[in-house]
Formats: C-alpha cells, sequence, structure tokens
C-alpha cells in the first residue's frame, strides 16, 4: 500500500492542506468562497478553508482510525452521509444554525475521545460522527442556503471531507509503531485544547 | 499540489489577512517570552528524563489544562498571582530536571498541570482584540506543543551519561532563570 510506504509525503500533504487553510486571507465560515472555478471547487475551498470543519473532522478520524479498522471504516461512511443530510436540511429548514460554541463543544469531544483513545464499541465514533456532521453540515447548509447552486457546492464540501476523513482516517490505522499512535493521541490533546480556547474566545465576555 | 493553489484564489473577503495574522499572532505568543518558554521545554526534558508513559503523558495533559487556563483567562476568571506562578514554574520544572526527579507519575501530571494554568491564564488573559479565535488558538497551541517537542528532542541525549549531565545543566539553567524572573516579580533588583 502506498499509504505505508511514503508515511512522511502523506503526512507532508496534510501539513500543507492544514497550513494552506490557516494562512489564507479566508476567515469567514458562514459565507461561501468564490474560487472561480465554479460550485462544486467553492464547496471544496469552502472546507478547506474552514479550520473548525477540517479540525473537526480531522479529530474524529484520529479516533476512529485509533479504534481500528472496522471503526473507521464505519466513520468514513457515516460522516460524510451525516454531513450531507445535514447541509440539504440546512438548504431547506429556515430555523437558525447551531451556535459556534456547540460546534466548538463538538471538537473538545472528539478531540479528548482521540486523546484518551477509550476502549468504546466500534459503532460509537460512527455514532458520534453522525450526531456532529449534522450539525456541521446544517451549518454550512444554512451558509450556502443564499447560493445559486447550493446542492453543487453542497457536494463539494461533501467530497472535500470524505477525501480528507479518508486520509486522516487510514494514515491512522496504518500506523502500527506506538510512537505514532501516541502521536496521533497528542494530535488529538491539541484539537480539544484548541477547541476549549475557541469555546472561550465565543463566550468571552464582550464578545 | 491542489491545496497550494487554493489558498491563493480566495481574495474575496472582507478580512484579508486575518486568518494568517491571527494564526501568526498566536504561533509566536508563547515564543515571546522566555519565561513562558523556559517552563515549556522544561517540561519536555522533564518528560524525557521520566521515560514512559510520562513522556507522552505530559504532553498530551499539559496542552489541554493549558487550555483551561487560557480559557479562565478568556472568562475574566481571576487567578491570583500568575507572574509569579509563571516565573516559580520554572524554578520547580527547572529544579525536577537539575535532581532529576522521578515522583510517581500523578504527582508529576499535578506539579505540570498545576503550573499549566497559570502560563494558558496568562496568554488568555493577553489574548488581543480583534483576532480570529479559532486561527489564534491553532497557532497557540500548535507553539507550545512544539516547544514540549523540543524539550522532547533534547531529552534523546538522556540516553547517554554525558548527555544525562548535559540535561542536568539545562536543567540549572531553567531553574536560574526562573530565579530571575521570580526576583523580577517580587520587585528585586537582580
Amino acid at each position: 500500500m502506498t499509504l505505508n510506504r511514503s508515511p512522511w509525503r502523506a503526512y507532508y500533504c496534510m501539513g500543507l492542506a492544514i497550513l494552506s487553510a490557516i494562512l489564507a486571507p479566508a476567515t469567514a465560515s458562514a459565507h461561501l468562497v468564490s474560487s472561480g472555478a465554479g460550485p462544486f471547487y467553492d464547496g471544496v475551498a469552502h472546507f478547506f478553508l474552514s479550520p473548525e470543519d477540517l479540525i473537526l473532522a480531522f479529530s474524529l478520524a484520529l479516533f476512529g482510525g485509533l479504534r481500528g479498522r472496522r471503526a473507521a471504516k464505519a466513520l468514513v461512511l457515516a460522516l460524510p452521509s451525516a454531513w450531507f443530510g445535514g447541509c440539504a436540511a440546512g438548504l431547506y429548514f429556515s430555523s437558525p444554525s447551531p451556535p459556534d460554541a456547540l460546534l466548538f463543544a463538538g471538537i473538545i469531544l472528539a478531540g479528548l475521545l482521540a486523546a484518551i483513545n477509550p476502549k468504546l464499541p466500534a459503532a460509537f465514533p460512527a455514532l458520534l460522527a453522525v450526531i456532529l456532521g449534522i450539525c456541521h453540515g446544517f451549518a454550512n447548509g444554512r451558509a450556502m442556503a443564499a447560493t445559486h447552486t447550493p446542492l453543487l457546492a453542497g457536494a463539494g464540501i461533501v467530497a472535500a471531507l470524505a477525501l480528507w476523513v479518508l486520509w486522516t482516517a487510514a494514515l491512522t490505522v496504518t500506523r502500527r509503531k506506538p510512537w505514532q499512535r501516541i502521536a496521533a493521541r497528542v494530535l488529538g490533546s491539541w484539537a480539544a485544547a484548541i477547541g476549549l480556547l475557541a469555546i472561550a474566545w465565543q463566550l468571552r465576555p464582550g464578545s | 499540489m491542489s491545496f497550494h493553489t487554493l489558498a491563493p484564489i480566495t481574495p474575496v473577503l472582507a478580512h484579508m489577512g486575518e486568518g494568517g495574522g491571527s494564526f501568526v499572532s498566536g504561533l509566536s505568543h508563547p515564543i515571546g517570552g522566555l519565561d513562558h518558554m523556559l517552563a515549556m521545554v522544561a517540561v519536555g526534558l522533564w518528560g524525557a528524563q521520566l521515560g514512559k508513559p510520562a513522556i507522552w503523558v505530559l504532553p498530551i495533559s499539559f496542552p489541554l489544562v493549558m487550555a483551561f487556563g487560557g480559557a479562565l483567562g478568556l472568562l475574566g476568571v481571576p487567578l491570583p498571582g500568575v507572574e509569579a506562578g509563571i516565573a516559580l514554574s520554572a524554578v520547580v520544572l527547572g529544579l525536577m530536571v537539575l535532581i532529576e526527579a522521578e515522583p510517581p507519575l500523578a504527582v508529576a501530571l499535578t506539579v505540570a498541570g498545576f503550573f499549566a494554568l497559570f502560563h494558558g491564564h496568562a496568554h488568555g488573559v493577553e489574548l488581543p482584540e480583534g483576532q480570529s479565535g479559532v486561527l489564534y488558538s491553532i497557532g497557540f497551541v500548535i507553539a507550545t506543543g512544539l516547544l514540549h517537542g523540543a524539550g522532547i528532542g533534547i531529552g534523546v541525549l538522556h540516553r547517554w551519561k554525558a548527555g544525562r549531565r548535559g540535561l542536568r545543566a539545562a536543567g540549572g539553567i531553567v531553574l536560574l532563570g526562573g530565579l530571575y524572573f521570580l526576583a523580577q516579580t517580587c520587585g528585586l533588583k537582580v
């Protein structure tokens, strides 16, 4: 398998993806990014330029990957499906988006679970992914409601998400050396710490 | 790589430059103060001296407790003696490295976690207005983790006899630095 032969290249690409998302001048996850390449690619760009979505999917994939092959497979199917369902619901129902604090709480939970790596049933990561995927997808759907071709943009978001989750989960599952699994757990703790700071940022007085 | 090409093609948003600026601001914050840096690196050094499982439990738990402290700071929850706590953390952690202390894991975690609260709180209070909270947090956590990683990397020297002496000497330097900052905090002229 290519992933086994060249893990560093895969890590390098993953690092580039995260860094591009961070350093890009985009900020507003609430609005769809205009890539100039059509609505599908607008959706792809939106996902990769939304750090909160990237980090949530990353921590869930770490958690699923650490729990083993079965858990990772279920998660890879469940998260994009739930996200797409949430997106569609966000497009057709005009109720307000879930508050950002709730979305960040999901990142804390997923990050903590990856860091602690508790022995839970293989279906648990997928179940959690369904709940959090619907919430984040709904927020994406509300953001896209004003665009002309929201379903195509939604498909772009979900395609990017599916690739990202598949990539991260596959890298995590195939890492067998103890230090590599520990590195995955350390990354989970970083995600939880980011979520914790971000939620406090949202709730700080005067915000 | 497509990610490279995706990043620059989004000039349409109102807050140009804010994303990168917040991330870099968060990244530079933990390495901006020598007192913070000394303590972060000392955590890694101590973890390396303690070996498994502390070498990985400390770097997992420290950012979490530090983020909790940061959250308290952001929310305006007061924590007394923050500056003294930060200086004292360098003193205590430096001392632990200097004497190559090997307490039970729970004690090591409690010591490191206690001081992590002060470091996090200081960063939370000092967090600049007008930044993107998520990107700032990402930079902040990555910088903290990399400082621990640097400490752990230097801690590889622990495998060799001369390296062990070198690590203890590094602990002594952290201790002296901590004492200097503690004296400054107490208003003493050094």
